[in-house]
């Protein structure tokens, strides 16, 4: 009994020091804490959140409130590009799921990025914790750190567009605020916010289970207007502090898509070889309808 | 090489401070190790769905390691040298790289064993901690840092440890995962107690307790025109207490786990405490063994990374209670772990039939198997809030409620029975309930799959080098994918050769495409330890489970060589 005694007293002396050495957090309700509503920042840094998607994933509804919210707690400086395919995005032949949203663009981007499952994402094209490809949960942490790095460029993003031919004429200008080293693409690409079909679900705080219908894709990638990775800014290595590079595309919206919920999102990304390699280095977005 | 020479050195200079001599280290040591190749080249199979675009340029994978280990004395060193250029085909891209994935040093006495580096660990059962690797898996979660047993007294084994783990490659940078810190101590007390050295009844008694501390950012939730903040606890504790009681043929084994409000992307940034009991009894003598287990597990996800939510990072390891199978189809829709809550039993009686009318010339031996997993019973813990709500206590679930949702069940009858000195043959019946919704990650969407599956194994030894062994399998559902037959038939060239030829037909697929035959020709050369197979042919797409933890496997057409070898 007395060596029993003595081994219940290290033992508890054991689990004692152990609990003081590595305290534990216990968290009483209120479990969350309300805070300020953010305030809307202009001509700042912006971050391109791309989500890979589809409408067979089953996780990717909580996925895109997921992306609402992040733009909601940052008014005007996130824009999210909703790239459909894969296998999560291939439409069937019959049934509910026959919508097809995929584009060559976004499958080439989808391929170059290794993307192996939906619902995922790419923030600002950069690697976090050594991966360009983040689940859902660490999108909010990640923008928010490239949302704090030093303003580097502002894009301007005019946008003409004549109602009767359908067309756009886009004068993208990126002013570089300080020396960088290295090339840069300008790319820009259209967005259709909107498209409502069937969408796989199985998320009751998301919506119906186990499809939500109708259901309003939003953000949907349906172009990519110079090439899917852009047009070169620069042809020597870095470009000057103070340095102004416009360029000017057009192109024609098909009758199929509504101008009313189109977007040009432009952004400049790097592309020499070097770890940094897609890092983009700032984004804008300008509604077509909007720039009448 | 920089690298290695820093490690080397730093090595050298921890263990200066041990006594082991320099010389000593060199002279009298003894090198070993063991590798293994995986070699897969892909063909196209528009059948399959794979086509030049689904394959993106990607014709080959491999994936390989090689341990070397050098022994002298009480000192241990090694590592593990890992290749993947590029992964396999169903293997995590993360993986894609070619270097020194783990290395140790250890130094072991009667009374301490230190262990710097790469460790492997195990608390209990596993439920708070477990460190381990599972090359089909691809799966390592290997701690690095530094180990100390202490065995004090006769009868008392302490631990302690503190590490980060393993990511696939990513270098640990502060804030990127968190630091795991744990400590364990295990009782003999037959063996502390003299009295009781003698005693037919063992008792085993341990205790254990494991806290992760990681660096929060903030996250916040928009709720209809408000923003709130999640109040995230940077320290995460958990604790287990164990019980293992031997007598005679007797076995009773149960393991109590706590963990403290851990919100993690697992578990929707809920706020309980997750709870685990696994408790196993076991009885056996000459001709019979009953093994009956029964297991709860709520919101025991535990990741040392708050926001992760693929198949890494694990700090701890909740053991199935669902039988094992060998045969394809008996795999087919296999049992995945369900961290977020589970109520599971197991009831297994293993008896021979003794030689005579009924046992046959050599005696029949009889395996019978059942196991449940339901969900746990969740309740709202207010009216208005639905169960696991993010930021808040989530659910309360009584502790012996089995929920109404059935997620997995399997009853398994296999009888082994030897004919002559030749003829051995395993017959076996699986019925299988599997809640494809849960297991695969879905909601509402499939059907539960009933499966009856039936196996017959037949081993006729030809003569003493020459062996030949059909298998056949049949797998009958009306869901899911339909109806399957298998056979296997396999020759053997003992001790050095083996070849065999297989197929699976879908025949009961409802899409006629997809009535599908999924051939492989396989061979084989063994010399010594070092062993070489080829294999050319389909690859069925499923889950590939190992103790519950699973990876998706993808339909693939194409050549594997594997080569393992030791010294």
């Amino acid at each position: 009994m007395k060596i029993m005694r003595q081994l219940l007293q290290k033992t508890v002396l054991l689990v004692a020091i152990s609990a003081l050495i590595w305290a534990c957090d216990k968290v009483d309700e209120p479990y969350l804490s309300a805070t300020n509503n953010p305030q809307p920042v202009t001509n700042t840094q912006k971050v391109l959140l791309e989500e890979f998607t589809g409408h067979k994933c089953t996780n990717c509804p909580k996925a895109h409130l997921e992306a609402k919210n992040i733009q909601l707690l940052n008014p005007g400086r996130v824009i999210v590009v909703s790239i459909h395919a894969g296998f999560f995005a291939s439409p069937d032949g019959s049934g509910l799921f026959t919508a097809d949203y995929r584009t060559d663009e976004g499958t080439e981007i989808n391929t170059a990025f290794g993307v192996e499952s939906n619902p995922t994402g790419m923030i600002n094209r950069t690697k976090f914790n050594d991966k360009f490809l983040q689940g859902t949960d660490s999108w909010q942490g990640y923008v928010e750190s490239a949302l704090a790095k030093t303003l580097k460029a502002t894009i301007t993003l005019p946008v003409e567009w004549n109602s009767s031919t359908r067309s756009l004429t886009i004068n993208p200008s990126v002013k570089f605020l300080e020396e960088v080293s290295g090339k840069y693409n300008i790319c820009v690409v259209i967005t259709e916010d909107s498209l409502n079909s069937p969408q796989k679900n199985t998320d009751i705080s998301a919506g119906t289970v186990p499809t939500i219908d109708p259901y309003y894709h939003r953000h949907v990638l349906r172009k990519a207007v110079n090439g899917v990775w852009g047009e070169s800014l620069n042809s020597n290595d870095g470009i000057a502090g103070g340095t102004t590079l416009s360029k000017s595309y057009t192109f024609v919206l098909p009758d199929s898509w509504d101008e009313d919920h189109c977007s040009v999102v432009a952004y400049v990304s790097r592309m020499d070889e070097v770890s940094e390699k897609y890092s983009v280095l700032q984004v804008e977005e300008t509604h077509v309808v909007e720039s009448k | 090489m920089k690298k290695t020479i820093i490690l080397l050195l730093t090595l050298t200079s921890i263990f200066a401070y041990l006594p082991v001599r320099a010389q000593e280290l060199i002279q009298g040591g003894t090198v070993s190790g063991n590798f293994q190749i995986d070699g897969q080249y892909y063909n196209e199979d528009k059948a399959l769905g794979i086509t030049a675009d689904t394959m993106a340029g990607k014709r080959y994978g491999v994936n390989a390691f090689g341990n070397l280990l050098y022994t002298n004395g009480k000192f241990t060193a090694g590592l593990r040298f890992e290749t993947y250029l590029p992964p396999m085909t169903g293997y995590s891209t993360s993986l894609e790289g070619s270097n020194i994935a783990n290395w140790f040093a250890d130094y072991k006495t009667d009374f301490i064993q230190l262990t710097v580096g790469n460790f492997y660990e195990q608390f209990g059962s596993g439920m708070i901690l477990r460190s381990y690797e599972e090359w089909s898996l691809g799966y390592d979660n290997s701690l690095k840092g530094i180990r100390v047993k202490l065995n004090p007294f006769k009868g008392v084994a302490l631990k302690g440890l503190v590490g980060y783990q393993r990511s696939y490659w990513t270098p640990y940078e502060d804030g990127n995962r968190g630091i795991v810190r744990g400590a364990d101590a295990e009782f003999y007390i037959n063996e502390m107690i003299p009295s009781l050295s003698e005693s037919r009844t063992k008792v085993i008694l341990g205790g254990s307790f494991v806290s992760k501390y990681e660096k929060m950012t903030t996250k916040r939730l928009v709720r209809g025109d408000s923003i709130y903040e999640y109040k995230l606890p940077r320290n995460i504790a958990s604790f287990a207490g164990r019980l293992n009681v031997i007598r005679g043929g007797w076995n009773f084994m149960s393991e109590y786990a706590y963990k403290m409000n851990n919100p993690s992307a697992a578990n929707n940034f809920i706020y309980k405490e997750g709870q685990a009991l696994y408790s196993t009894l076991s009885w056996s003598t000459k001709g019979i063994g009953v093994m009956l287990g029964a297991k709860r597990v709520d919101n025991m996800s535990y990741k040392s990374r708050m926001n992760e939510t693929e198949s890494i990072l694990d700090i701890n390891f909740l053991p199935p209670l669902a039988k094992q199978h060998q045969y394809s189809f008996a795999t087919m829709y296999p049992f995945s772990t369900q961290p977020n809550g589970e109520m599971a039993y197991q009831a297994q009686i293993d008896f021979k039939i003794p030689k005579g009318n009924l046992g046959g010339k050599y005696g029949t031996q009889v395996s019978v198997n059942y196991s449940q997993v339901n969900n746990i019973k969740k309740e709202q813990i207010e009216e208005g809030i639905p169960v696991d709500s993010t930021g808040t206590l989530g659910y309360s679930s009584p502790f012996f409620s089995f929920g109404d949702e059935l997620y997995y069940s399997d009853f398994s009858l296999f009888i082994t029975r030897k004919f002559s000195k030749s003829t051995k043959a395993n017959v076996g019946y699986v019925y299988q309930q599997y809640n494809k919704d849960v297991l695969t990650g879905h909601n509402g969407e499939y059907p539960n799959v009933l499966a009856s599956i039936f196996i017959a194994d037949i081993t006729v030894r030809l003569n003493d080098k020459n062996a030949l062994r059909l298998e056949n399998q049949w797998l009958f559902t009306k869901q899911d994918k339909g109806n399957w037959v298998g056979g296997t038939l396999e020759y053997t060239f003992a001790p050095k050769w083996f070849m065999s030829v297989a197929d699976e037909y879908n025949y009961g697929n409802d899409d006629s495409d997809q009535q599908l035959h999924y051939y492989a020709i396989s061979a084989g050369y063994t010399d010594g330890p070092t062993r070489i197979a080829v294999n050319y042919g389909r690859q069925r797409e499923g889950l590939l489970c190992v103790g519950g933890v699973c990876r998706f496997v993808p339909a693939a057409n194409g050549i594997t060589i594997t080569i393992t070898s030791s010294f």
